[in-house]
């Protein structure tokens, strides 16, 4: 499970990381404007990749323009290192780049995430890169892109408070609990990707860079470290996180966020880590949840 | 109701369209607390004029100024893009004809009203709905209904509630396009009676683009008669329809049927 | 020319009405008037129909344009040119120092009697309750039954929106009143009601331009006479 794959090639006839190397400089190029300018989405010339979009092809763009020889990689769809398509990316990179891979949080130097952040906090150094579907927070109000980039370069954000008052209005509070909006730098409102609300808070004053890509809007947006990250609310409706009654059934931990697995016909439910490596440490570590098994030796 | 400066100063205003005139030697003041209809028939230019005022065109000759609250009288066309957006949202309104141009229909009635004021920095949630109530309430719309969505209202509730959601922020102009149009006769009556309410209460300036007298009549202290693009006569309402000197509003003041 | 106690100087007024639509017929009205009006004075118009007495009341109030000459009325202490003057400042001179008692009431749907007759007196920022008082004590005087006042004057007869009109006319204690007609569909109790109450008006030291058919009225109220002549049709 902690096994670092290294080949001693890469793909025969592919550039290193698959991208010619004059696309990964275009990509840096937008990555450096989008540091320079927190929260801010960059318009980049988004190539045709090996799997169609919505499958996290700007995410891949991202990490192919900054991976490097020395760097290793991890990738998670949803907290699990062992989804088919974390697999099938990291085995892309694998053969495309030769670099060493890891499901250990702390020990990846870049990590690819469709829709969650790690539980483990992340250290300067790392890079976190979001797989991104739709970049524009506005979208849902704003069908189009012209009114949508004035709206930004204006900082007309009050509309995306109206959204938040019909959700109280109709639900009696706000319903929103995943792809939350955010302020970022107190300037520019950005679209976290979907990941859910409970991860809102571990963006703000992250010390690892965060970058976002999406592959079909070609769009590339960051967060530099030390950054501050404000989830959208209202005074009388502050930002609150999910919780849940339940503690991981594998790990028994409380803190982080539970998947709902339904286990037969009648109904039977568990509440497991969606961080596949946080509970599998924890597991390590000798922590047991009420369905756990102690922990075989290797 | 004299000031040492107008509220807004239009200078040998012109809009052409291609070879086209839209409207041409407009000038005039506007005061604080004064309303100027502008009357005139189809394609007489009044529309594109109260867009060419409002901001929504841009001219192809002269100039608007617009007295600031901040820095005193600035042309309008010559400010940045990024203030005119933010006086069009706190010191101006502008009621389209058809309320479904002026509102959000897929956000509730609430929302609508309260937009403006979270476009500028209001952010509890509380406070909002109680001034989204008050506004439905003073334009006699039940408060029940604030978070219904407006494709739930009629015609006239409507087009109160894209009245509300522009006097919001206190504006100190509203334009005004035809506001009681396709409106049943006695929901313009009970509108109108709202808007001079409204008017005199809050010190309103206002420009109110119609093609009917009587809304004029009505609702404006001054009237501008425009044909072909041009204002042919203005003047005080009631001068202007009963003693009348051009022949054209002479021929509009006696085309009126009586009922 | 001006002294203290003059309200109205109107010189050399000339008006005749241009029928652009009906082959730009001309219909000269008067011509060469001079009208000075005092405190305490109250001017009959007088001179046959059509010789211009409502036109001049008009005029007078800015309602009509003159095409010659000059009407100088005192709003304030300040003389205003009614027949030059910017808009506002005729609306200002008309919510402040001269009212017009038309011979029509134009009813504004869904306003009540109460509200039109209080409206001068809150418009002149007066406290709401007070105005509405001031109201009520004018219709009761002038006989319209208090369950009207709530009501819309759309649908009274026309002597009681005639009442309605007048009250309205005398609710601001205005320096200057002009009045058409005023009792023209009053019965005989109103109208000396009404007559009464332009006498007090002129004791206050109202200046006061009327237009009275009636001849007992004209002789009870009336200081002085104006006759205006009809001027011969041009050719």
């Amino acid at each position: 499970m902690n096994q670092a794959q290294t080949s001693s090639q890469t793909l025969e006839g592919y550039n290193f990381a698959y991208l010619d190397e004059q696309t990964k400089r275009m990509i840096r190029r937008a990555i450096l404007k989008a540091v320079g300018v927190p929260g801010y989405q960059v318009p980049f010339g988004s190539r045709e990749m090996p799997l169609p979009y919505g499958w996290g092809t700007g995410g891949i763009q991202v990490t192919a323009g900054v991976i490097g020889a020395d760097d290793t990689l991890k990738v998670i769809d949803q907290g699990a290192d062992d989804t088919t398509n974390a697999v099938s990316i990291r085995r892309f990179f694998a053969r495309t780049t030769g670099v060493s891979t890891t499901e250990r949080t702390d020990e990846a130097s870049i990590i690819q995430t469709r829709h969650r952040i790690p539980e483990n906090p992340l250290s300067e150094g790392q890079i976190l890169v979001y797989q991104v579907p739709i970049p524009e927070p506005l979208r849902w109000l704003e069908a189009r892109e012209t009114e949508t980039r004035k709206m930004h370069a204006l900082e007309e954000y009050g509309v995306m408070h109206v959204k938040l008052y019909e959700d109280i209005a109709r639900f009696g509070r706000i319903a929103t609990s995943y792809d939350y909006p955010v302020l970022v730098n107190d300037r520019y409102m950005m679209a976290p990707s979907p990941i859910p609300k409970f991860d809102n808070p571990k963006m703000d004053n992250m010390p690892a860079l965060q970058l976002f890509g999406a592959g079909r809007e070609k769009r590339i947006y960051a967060i530099p470290p030390y950054t501050k990250v404000e989830s959208l609310d209202f005074d009388d409706h502050p930002f609150e996180i999910q919780t849940w009654d339940e503690s991981c059934a594998l790990c028994a931990a409380e803190d982080s966020y539970l998947d709902e697995v339904v286990m037969d016909d009648q109904g039977a439910r568990m509440f497991v880590c969606s961080d596949t490596d946080y509970c599998e440490e924890r597991r390590d570590q000798g922590h047991i949840g009420s369905m756990g098994t102690p922990q075989a030796a290797e | 109701m004299s000031e040492a400066t107008p509220l807004l100063s239009v200078q040998s205003l012109g809009k052409d369209y291609g070879g086209h005139v839209g409207c041409t030697d407009v000038s005039f003041d506007l005061w604080p607390g004064e309303v100027l209809g502008i009357v005139g028939e189809s394609g007489s230019g009044k529309t594109t004029l109260l867009n060419c005022l409002s901001a929504q065109h841009e001219l192809s000759r002269g100039k608007v100024i617009y007295d600031t609250r901040v820095d005193g009288p600035k042309s309008i066309f010559d400010m940045s893009e990024s203030e005119r957006r933010l006086l069009m949202r706190t010191d101006w309104g502008l009621v389209r004809q058809n309320p479904r141009d002026g509102l959000r229909l897929g956000v509730s009635a609430g929302a609508n009203v309260g937009e403006r004021l979270m476009a500028v920095g209001a952010r509890h949630y509380g406070d909002i709905r109680g001034v989204a109530s008050e506004w439905l309430e003073k334009v006699e719309i039940d408060t029940n209904r604030i978070d219904d969505r407006p494709t739930t209202f009629s015609g006239g509730m409507q087009q109160r509630l894209q009245i509300a959601r522009n006097l919001v922020t206190n504006p100190r102009l509203v334009f005004m396009d035809e506001p009681t149009g396709g409106l049943d006769v006695s929901v313009q009556a009970r509108l109108l009676d709202l808007l001079r309410g409204l008017v005199t209460r809050l010190g309103l300036s206002a420009i109110v683009v119609t093609h009917d007298l009587a809304v004029a009549r009505l609702l404006a202290h001054r009237l501008m008669v425009m044909k072909d693009g041009r204002v042919v006569e203005q003047g005080l309402t009631d001068q202007v329809l009963d003693d009348p000197q051009h022949a054209y509003t002479q021929l509009l003041v006696s085309s009126i049927l009586q009922p | 020319m001006t002294n203290d106690t003059a309200m109205i100087i109107a010189e050399q007024l000339g008006k005749t009405f241009v029928l652009h639509n009906q082959g730009s017929q001309e219909i000269p009205v008067f011509h060469g008037l001079d009208l000075t009006v005092t405190k305490g004075e109250c001017v009959v118009l007088h001179g046959p129909s059509g010789a211009g007495k409502s036109t001049l009341m008009r005029a007078l109030y800015g309602n009509y344009l003159v095409n010659e000459g000059t009407i100088q009325v005192n709003h304030n202490g300040e003389w205003v040119d009614m027949s030059r003057a910017a808009p506002q400042k005729i609306l200002a001179v008309r919510k402040s120092t001269m009212g017009y008692v038309s011979q029509f009431l134009r009813a504004i749907p869904r306003v009540s009697a109460l509200d039109i007759v209080s409206e001068p007196l809150m418009v002149l920022g007066e406290d709401e309750a007070n105005a509405r008082d001031r109201a009520g004590e004018l219709l009761s005087r002038l006989r319209v039954p208090e369950s009207l006042w709530s009501l819309a004057p759309a649908t009274f007869s026309g002597g009681e929106q005639q009442r309605v009109n007048i009250a309205r006319g005398f609710s601001a204690d205005f320096p200057v009143l002009l009045l058409d007609e005023p009792t023209a569909s009053l019965d005989a109790k109103n109208r000396e009601t009404v007559t009464d109450m332009i006498r007090e008006a002129t004791e206050r030291g109202a200046a006061i331009v009327g237009i009275f058919h009636d001849e007992d009225v004209r002789k009870s109220v009336g200081t002085r006479m104006f006759d205006i002549k009809p001027v011969k049709e041009a050719a």
